[in-house]
């Protein structure tokens, strides 16, 4: 008796120590991500999906070996893989590589001129930066070696009237040496200037929203003393550019009126200023969904664009990031505001080199990156496969994001399409009914109805002339039978009669 | 058993031959509530079934969402909404219609709603989306049939002029959005009344 229990007081000293051991050993931990990643479903709902990127680093100006940022508004990555930053307050142009390392800076150019307050940055390919000194109400020109070229003044033009000052904010340079700008206060849309920088015209205005009743009250009841209280009615103006390499433009809008929500606030525009953004997800480009009771609607404030047209905007008022597909099929969203390493305070740009996000933060004065998740890969090789035509590819993809994923209606509709192409039409259905897709599953059940016909076809009227038959028999049968109960009755009667 | 199956079939007559059906549904005795009933109850059933069974590619209703007591709801409250709305013009405005003619008046009248609907049904699970029109067709032709008959049962039940007829039906639909608000108005002071008295008897729970 005495031995059982010491043997078990040993058993169990054995096993705690054995629990204690294991639990000090290092184990994997990681740091839990500060932030949730969802998508959003058929029904607008929000759908948690696991993180397409992770953060990586939060590097501030000292601890990339320079003097720390301050207000910086722009971050622009060229080709190379350097960072380029508009640090506004510090009146520099500062710029980093891929390793977070200090390389340059332009701080004082053309014999002791500097910038006051310069708002953004672009880098051409060929290396000649552009920068928007906004203060100073010019565009100026640096070349590859970061030597002083020329100032781009204000564009001589009774279209910006005198009181109106130009003030870029934004400025892009497409391969032709073609300007475009954006200004505070400038509203008529995109300041474009020839190469040797003079006024062409306005590009792709935004239009004014009005609703009827309003515009009758203006025009026809309000006094002059009412009117000169009410709100003014003038376009959004566009907060951000971004020249994709179809050198096709793309804007965002941030300062929407919230009664506004659901416009286009983020567009492709075409050469003609016309915009050409693909709009075929499950709801429109526009960030989150919400009702318009909740103020607290996305106001994007800047956008980056691959070369397969997967585009990423930035939600500086929420800290979040939105990726969406060709077609406007929302990818994933993710990032929040917040004091933890990889949340922002106040995110002003992003940027993307290969597989690497790059937010600038404003209020932490650091740039915030993101590593591509095992998860976001896969979906974004899976769409950049299916944009290049490589259809089975893609959907070997789309089967390993849904081991990650059993949630991605992308995955379904990628996985259904290819099916659809194959010849499968009945899985085909499947997929395109579990990811809410009426359109293909459309096509898809017209391809198997012609199937199903064709096959079925010898039985089908076979079926419906045996039914003919037996329903004109039945109908026979029947009237014989009425007669016959018909003719006994009478009889019956008759001889009732008779009696 | 014989009349009520009578009386069931009689609706098939009535869709067809509104004028002379409904004044016979009431003046000849051709209807009977028992088949108004079995009628609705139909209704009730072929609106379920269509919510949830209508093909994939015509049913935009989220299927986990569905709840078999809103649907019911929502297919008998707009209905009883519209027979007391309806008693309560017509008996001041000296119709000869009583709120039994009324019921069975507006039952017996939805019947294309079922008959036109069930097959749609089916139908809807052998045309894709181009063909849509069709199902789009007929589900509107079979509204459009009801409502038709809806205002012809008001007119012939309470043998009134066409004209009387269409503003009385006006009055109704207005009285019916009345009564909705008054119903929205009542709930939502009964739960200010009751939160109220539960803030008090919170304080008091807190304050002992």
């Amino acid at each position: 008796m005495m031995e059982t229990i010491n043997k078990k007081i040993v058993f169990c000293g054995l096993l705690i120590m054995v629990l204690l051991f294991t639990s000090l050993q290092p184990t994997n931990v990681k740091a839990s991500v500060p932030y949730e990643s969802y998508t959003y479903n058929f029904w607008l709902d929000i759908v948690r999906s696991p993180h397409a990127y992770l953060p990586d680093k939060e590097s501030t100006g000292s601890s990339m070996g320079t003097t720390d940022l301050n207000a910086p508004s722009d971050l622009f990555i060229a080709d190379n893989g350097y960072m380029y930053i508009a640090d506004t307050n510090n009146n520099r142009i500062v710029w980093f590589n891929q390793d977070m390392e200090f390389v340059d800076e332009i701080t004082t150019f053309h014999n002791g001129d500097t910038f006051n307050q310069p708002k953004g940055i672009y880098v051409t390919k060929d290396n000649r930066l552009f920068v928007a000194d906004t203060e100073n109400e010019r565009i100026i020109e640096f070349d590859a070696n970061k030597q002083f070229i020329r100032t781009i003044n204000r564009p001589e033009t009774d279209l910006i009237t005198d009181a109106t000052s130009f003030r870029p904010t934004k400025v892009v340079v497409d391969d032709a040496g073609r300007i475009y700008a954006l200004a505070i206060g400038i509203n008529s849309g995109i300041v474009e200037l020839n190469p040797d920088g003079t006024f062409q015209g306005f590009m792709g205005a935004s239009e004014v929203s009005v609703n009827p009743i309003t515009s009758i009250w203006r025009r026809y009841f309000a006094t002059k003393e009412q009117l000169a209280r009410m709100e003014l009615v003038i376009p959004t103006e566009y907060n951000n550019l971004f020249l994709d390499n179809e050198e096709f433009i793309y804007v965002t809008m941030g300062n929407v009126k919230v009664e506004d929500y659901g416009i286009d606030v983020i567009r492709r525009l075409n050469p003609t200023g016309k915009n050409v953004l693909r709009d075929f997800g499950y709801g429109s480009p526009v960030g989150d969904y919400f009702f318009k009771t909740d103020g607290k609607i996305t106001r994007f404030n800047d956008i980056t664009v691959t070369d397969y047209k997967l585009y990423t905007a930035l939600d500086g008022a929420n800290g979040k990031l939105f990726t969406y597909d060709y077609d406007g099929n929302l990818l994933y969203v993710f990032g929040s505001n917040g004091d933890r390493k990889g949340n922002f305070t106040n995110a002003v740009s992003v940027a993307q080199y290969k597989d690497t996000l790059f937010v600038l933060d404003s209020g932490k004065n650091a740039i915030i990156s993101f590593k591509m998740s095992k998860y976001g890969a896969l979906v974004n090789d899976a769409v950049r496969l299916h944009y290049e035509g490589k259809y089975n590819e893609a959907a070997n993809k789309w089967e390993e994001v849904l081991k990650f994923n059993a949630n991605s209606d992308m995955a379904y509709i990628g996985l259904g399409r290819v099916l659809l192409r194959n010849g499968e039409y009945k899985k085909a259905m499947e997929y395109f009914d579990l990811a809410n897709n009426r359109k293909y599953y459309s096509k898809a059940f017209t391809f198997y109805r012609r199937e199903f016909l064709a096959d079925k076809f010898g039985a089908i009227v076979t079926g419906l002339i045996i039914t003919f038959i037996i329903f004109i028999f039945a109908r026979f049968m029947l009237k014989r039978y009425r007669k016959n109960r018909e003719s006994i009755r009478r009889k019956a009667t008759n001889e009732y009669l008779l009696k | 058993m014989n009349t009520y199956l009578n009386k069931l079939h009689y609706s098939l007559y009535v869709i067809f031959h509104p004028f002379d059906g409904f004044w016979d549904l009431k003046r000849e005795k051709r209807g009977s509530l028992g088949a108004a009933l079995t009628i609705m109850f139909s209704l009730i059933l072929v609106y379920i079934l269509q919510r949830q069974y209508t093909a994939f590619l015509f049913n935009l209703n989220n299927l986990n969402e569905l709840n078999i007591v809103l649907e019911i709801v929502s297919v008998l409250l707009p209905f009883l909404l519209w027979c007391i709305a309806n008693w309560c013009l017509t008996t001041l405005a000296d119709g000869e219609g009583t709120f039994k003619d009324i019921v069975i008046a507006t039952s017996y009248a939805l019947t294309p709603l079922i008959i036109i609907n069930t097959p749609l049904i089916l139908l809807s699970y052998l045309i894709n989306l181009e063909e849509g029109a069709f199902y789009y067709f007929f589900a509107s032709i079979s509204i459009l049939w009801s409502a038709g008959l809806l205002v012809l049962g008001t007119m012939v039940t309470h043998d009134y002029s066409l004209k009387k007829t269409l503003l009385t039906v006006l009055g109704i639909l207005i009285s019916m959005a009345v009564m909705i608000f008054l119903g929205l108005l009542f709930t939502s002071v009964i739960q200010q009344i009751i939160g109220f008295f539960y803030v008090i008897y919170k304080e008091i729970v807190f304050k002992f």
